[in-house]
């Protein structure tokens, strides 16, 4: 991952690979770590993708965890406007799951 | 999680929806089922979330699913801990906190011991109560989040229990037992055996087939350090005695319970504080 953000041309990787980790993030105790990972490769990929998406649901999840709650509400919101630009349904139900959770 | 439920369900349920009309199956519409149930549940319509539940859980069995069934046995269990059914719960509860070890899911497993606390309480069963309050406590730290997933109904449960708890033992017992519970659970997969002991039992001998009586009064003060996670060298210093006779002293309790580990000891130890 350390790679991949360094590296011009790898950053969708690296999200990905973030992403693929999301179960490690949340339920085995490194949602803090986990958060500083997901905050780097959300600079890093600013484009509006179904990746990028996932990883606001992912660092939402988190931060709900860890208490930073007033930072949830945006990144879920932006998750959804992500789902709703790309016509992504299946995109849609898990922020509109994730709106309900927090 | 911190949020109000009335504006979870909606959105739950929502959520759900699409899924189905998208044909979604799988874990995530089954852990929807779970977050439904579960917010009925806390908005006092425990039937209802019971059964959504319950449907979960058929579906699980249909597809096999395991994940999930974790959080819907979780749901099941909140409505009967709420309606006082506290056997029905805790059996499920166990059951799923066997399974979040089984998916290395600390957070679930924090969560799901957390009820069975709240329940083993209800049930008057104090001890035990106070070394699962103590075991939970390091779950929560294992699990990386705050407490109670920061839930304000969690918290006020969690003091509840407490309070009850401490109120029934006084102050030392109840320290002793939690004190046993933390110690045990340093990392996860010795805290959950600790807790819950370990699947089906089908490898170990069950604790009932040991005499209590059957230990030494020293023979049980070394079990009880070796079920708080004590090396032999540890217990010779604490003791004071030496290492040799602490070694000779673990291989008798292991042979009088005809064990073969020294988790079954505290696994022993903790089916045996259950009992009144």
């Amino acid at each position: 991952m350390d790679f991949s953000f360094g590296t011009a041309g790898e950053e969708l990787t690296g999200l990905r690979m973030v992403i693929a980790l999301h179960f490690l993030w949340l339920f085995c105790g490194h949602a803090a770590e986990g958060r500083v990972w997901l905050e780097r490769a959300l600079e890093l990929n600013p484009e509006p993708t179904r990746e990028r998406a996932e990883a606001l649901g992912i660092i939402a999840y988190a931060l709900s965890l860890t208490g930073h709650a007033p930072m949830i509400y945006s990144y879920a919101r932006e998750a959804e406007a992500v789902a709703h630009s790309n016509e992504d349904e299946d995109l849609l139900a898990h922020t509109v799951f994730l709106l309900g959770a927090y | 999680m911190t949020g109000d439920i009335e504006k979870s369900l909606p959105l739950f349920r929502d959520a759900l929806a699409r899924l189905e009309a998208l044909n979604g199956a799988g874990s995530f519409v089954l852990q929807l089922y779970s977050a439904i149930a579960q917010a009925e549940i806390w908005q006092g319509q425990l039937r209802e979330g019971l059964a959504t539940a319950s449907r979960g859980l058929e579906l699980c069995e249909e597809t096999g699913e395991q994940y999930a069934r974790s959080a819907l046995l979780f749901a099941c269990s909140l409505s009967r801990w709420m309606l006082g059914e506290y056997s029905e719960a805790a059996a499920g509860l166990t059951e799923a906190v066997r399974l979040a070890r089984s998916f290395n899911d600390v957070l679930g497993a924090a969560t799901w011991l957390e009820l069975l606390c709240w329940t083993t309480a209800a049930m008057g069963r104090f001890e035990r109560a106070a070394v699962l309050l103590g075991v939970g406590s390091k779950l929560w730290q294992l699990g990386g989040g705050q407490p109670m997933l920061g839930s304000l109904l969690m918290i006020d449960a969690h003091e509840t229990c407490e309070r009850n708890t401490l109120e029934a033992l006084g102050p030392e017992r109840y320290q002793a037992a939690f004190d046993r519970g933390a110690a045990a659970a340093v990392e996860f997969d010795h805290a959950i055996s600790y807790a819950v002991g370990s699947d089906a039992g089908v490898a170990e001998p069950r604790p009932a087939a040991a005499r209590p009586g059957s230990l030494s009064e020293r023979e049980y003060q070394v079990a009880e350090l070796v079920a708080q996670g004590l090396t032999n060298k540890e217990i010779a210093l604490r003791l004071v005695i030496s290492r040799r006779t602490a070694e000779s002293h673990v291989v008798h309790i292991l042979d009088k319970l005809g064990f073969s580990s020294r988790s079954q000891i505290a696994t022993w130890l903790t089916a045996r504080s259950q009992r009144p």
